[in-house]
């Protein structure tokens, strides 16, 4: 197989993954945000870990999203430098707008009085939604775009020929489905403490995944006749939802000090599970990835490739230390 | 899968896509050697919060905060922007970038990872964590950032200076290019300049310090800044690697590059003597004002030297490989007989407004050939440029580009098209009137052009004299 193909799936998956959290959880945010809570009741634990952590998972989103955005180049830049010409303006739009979600996570976090006020609570993680929902948009318009050249020439000539929003909701459901597992999945990994010692919030988080599952499989529906019409994929695609379903079964009976550990495993063999899955759908179902399988691009080997293997190893032995390094010295009294 | 003859070509108005590039890449490269001056910058006051400076710790505790909110999320979505507005610009030298170099890209990518972790681990748990963890987090991310500058370095000075990578295709040969080390020596010491003049505006913004604070660690910050010394010995250095003919721009050749080579060289000058005499030297405390000013001239140096850093690559993209308007040397002459258009798939906008077939294909070569640095009537426009020309004037002018000027690339096209684009120039400096005859059926210019075409060769300017 393409080493560059896989780089391709093992980056985009865990970008797709933080930016569907951050997509989902700021519309979960301002959707907690609705609710009146009585005078003095404790903060809702979801809302402050999402309030906390929105910020730097957008942050993993966007490095995440640098190896996807050079491994595409590899493998169908022309197609994916029309579409970025074709759309122009119309695409570059997600710079601002990526940039003013970003800073509208930072405001909320603050702390800063004004921010706590219900409007504010309601306002700045929606409009952070909008900024990251639009970029979504744009992403799948481009990626769409790049795959049908047959309407290239027509769309440069008068752009009501670029793909339309009945086109991207397909993609855009799948988007969304997937951004709801992830968030749901991650909340329990981040709350695993307290979602074990409350039902409802366990239940809650469960009903999301679950809803996120839906919106996923009507996406899929949507997309098998046009594209991924292969069964392979599909059978791959349904056996990961199953485990998917088999997790929260597992951590809805685990004992209270079992979630964490089910949860914390869990999640990271749905993530592995989905780059495997994401892979073989993506080079059976989509024609420029057969394209790349069967092509030899140049460099795939030689002393380049053997010293981003070695640094590729190195950085994660050094983030895996710091992590480690960190979390140990937390206890530890400051100097 | 190698490029397509044919892009769509966006169209900016009376912009062109240098500028896009050039704004998006000015600032983009101002907050990117920010960040990495940054990180050492951290490291050098933790190590000063070590020895009991508890001002140091606390300047770098907010600092932190200023350096994520800068570079984490406006620096690296302006990196996303870069490759998004370079693709706007050149598909074809982006491609060919990232053919020759993904895998050091990826390496780069790695680092980047570990700069975002060790950072986002610091601005978190930082109050929270011993003197030899935040040592060991600063030294992470001040590294990683640096390591990130080094791959890219090489990468973007390959463009300039290929070296030998032309005759032996190796990827190190490419990366360690001529100008790969007085390039790095000096975006190196940019990077620690701009992070310390930051520091001392931050310092100075901060409500939070004293005035007698404020001056403290302004001579904390100060010494950081003494590398600027050597960055005029740096900057020779660099020009004597460059090619002959792209050093003639900057010393005359181009009054433009020159300018901007004054401006460059000016506001660092000042901007060092001013530095290391009154900041380190005289330990003289600054206002406000002037620490914004400062960081200001930074920019500017910093803006003049992107632009004079790009610009000395005329004629080309990557020099010897591509020219500026995505066609390679070896594809003028196949494009002399071939044409320039011929299987251009995407039609004309406003075709309709255009008085005949000769025109619309006269505006397809402009979009074609000369789009990519020329507005009609905007930035660089050719109505204004070409207005004083006569016809024959003009035919020969384009026929002979490169001699015209030197850091223009060769006429790919054939003769017919090239009469196309002239009687296009006409109609427009002609205000665009609703008839124009055709000249298509009068085989005497053409057989002219032909000729032009012929004595001007396939080649770039610069190697016209040599043959």
């Amino acid at each position: 197989m393409n080493l560059h193909a896989w780089l391709y799936q093992a980056t985009l998956v865990p970008h797709a993954l933080c930016a569907g959290y951050v997509t989902v959880g700021s519309l979960w945010l301002a959707g907690l945000g609705l609710r009146r809570a009585p005078e003095g009741a404790a903060a809702d634990p979801i809302a402050e870990l999402l309030r906390d952590w929105l910020p730097f998972v957008l942050g993993l989103a966007i490095t995440f999203g640098v190896g996807p955005l050079l491994f595409v180049q590899l493998l169908d830049g022309p197609a994916f430098y029309t579409a970025n010409l074709l759309l122009s303006h119309r695409f570059m739009a997600l710079l601002p707008a990526l940039m003013i979600g970003f800073y509208l996570l930072y405001v909320q976090k603050s702390g800063w009085r004004w921010t706590k006020t219900r409007v504010a609570r309601v306002a700045l993680p929606a409009s952070a939604f909008a900024c990251f929902a639009f970029t979504a948009w744009s992403w799948s318009r481009n990626h769409l775009l790049a795959q049908r050249p047959s309407t290239w020439p027509a769309a440069y000539a008068d752009p009501s020929a670029l793909p339309q929003a009945a086109d991207l909701l397909p993609r855009l459901m799948l988007f969304f489905g997937l951004g709801l597992q992830a968030t749901a999945l991650l909340l329990l990994v981040q709350a695993g403490r307290i979602v074990a010692a409350d039902a409802r919030l366990r239940a809650r988080l469960a009903g999301a995944a679950g809803l996120g599952l839906a919106v996923l499989l009507a996406g899929g529906w949507f997309l098998l006749p046009d594209e991924v019409r292969h069964r392979p994929p599909l059978v791959a695609l349904g056996v990961a939802q199953v485990a998917l379903l088999a997790g929260w079964l597992m951590v809805s009976v685990a004992d209270r000090d079992g979630v964490l550990g089910w949860a914390v495993g869990w999640a990271l063999g749905w993530v592995v599970g989905l780059i495997a899955t994401a892979t073989i759908a993506s080079i059976g179902a989509l024609a420029w990835m057969r394209r790349a399988g069967n092509q030899q691009t140049e460099g795939t080997a030689g002393s380049g490739a053997i010293l981003f293997g070695a640094v590729l190893i190195t950085v994660a032995i050094a983030i895996a230390w710091a992590v480690r390094r960190v979390v140990r010295d937390l206890g530890q009294p400051t100097d | 899968m190698q490029d397509p003859t044919h892009y769509p070509v966006s169209e900016f108005g009376p912009a062109i896509p240098g500028m896009v590039i050039g704004g998006m890449g000015i600032v983009h490269v101002f907050v990117a050697q920010f960040a990495v001056g940054a990180g050492a910058l951290l490291l050098w006051l933790e190590r000063a919060a070590g020895r009991g400076d508890a001002l140091a710790r606390r300047f770098s505790d907010g600092f932190f905060l200023f350096l994520v909110l800068v570079s984490f999320v406006f620096g690296a979505l302006t990196g996303v922007g870069m490759w998004l507005t370079a693709v706007q610009v050149s598909a074809p030298t982006i491609g060919a970038m990232v053919r020759e170099f993904h895998w050091l890209w990826a390496t780069e990518w790695c680092f980047f990872l570990l700069e975002v972790v060790s950072g986002y681990l610091f601005f978190r748990y930082r109050r929270r964590l011993p003197h030899r963890t935040r040592v060991a987090l600063l030294t992470l991310y001040a590294v990683s950032s640096w390591l990130s500058l080094f791959l890219i370095n090489g990468i973007l000075s390959w463009q300039l200076t290929p070296g030998e990578w032309l005759q032996t295709g190796s990827l190190w040969h490419g990366f360690f290019n001529p100008s790969f080390w007085p390039s790095l020596v000096y975006r190196t010491l940019v990077a620690w300049t701009l992070a310390a003049l930051a520091a001392v505006l931050v310092a100075q913004l901060a409500p939070a310090f004293s005035a007698a604070e404020r001056a403290r660690l302004q001579r904390a910050i100060a010494p950081f800044l003494a590398p600027m010394l050597v960055m005029p010995i740096v900057g020779l250095w660099f020009v004597s690697v460059l090619p002959a003919d792209s050093r003639g721009w900057l010393l005359g050749g181009s009054v433009a590059m020159t300018m901007f080579l004054a401006i460059a060289v000016g506001a660092s000058t000042l901007l060092g003597l001013y530095a290391v005499v009154v900041l380190w030297w005289r330990r003289v405390a600054i206002d406000r004002a002037t620490a914004a000013l400062l960081l200001a001239l930074a920019f500017a140096a910093t803006g003049a030297g992107e632009f004079v850093r790009e610009g000395v690559r005329k004629p080309f993209t990557i020099r010897h490989v591509l020219y500026s308007n995505a066609v390679t040397p070896t594809d003028v002459a196949r494009m002399r007989i071939e044409g320039a258009v011929a299987d251009d798939p995407y039609p004309v906008r406003g075709a309709e407004h255009l008085p005949n077939d000769q025109l619309i294909l006269g505006q397809r070569v402009f979009r074609r050939l000369c789009a990519v640095c020329h507005s009609i009537e905007g930035a660089n426009g050719v109505r204004h440029l070409t207005a004083t020309w006569t016809t024959d004037q003009l035919r020969m002018n384009l026929a002979q580009l490169q001699r015209t000027k030197s850091f223009m690339p060769p006429f790919a096209g054939t003769p017919t098209e090239l009469e196309a684009l002239v009687q296009w120039l006409r109609w427009i400096a002609a205000d665009r009137p609703r008839d124009w005859p055709t000249t298509s059926g009068d085989p005497a210019p053409l057989a002219q052009i032909r000729t032009w075409l012929d004595q001007a060769g396939t080649g770039p300017g610069g190697s016209v004299e040599h043959k």
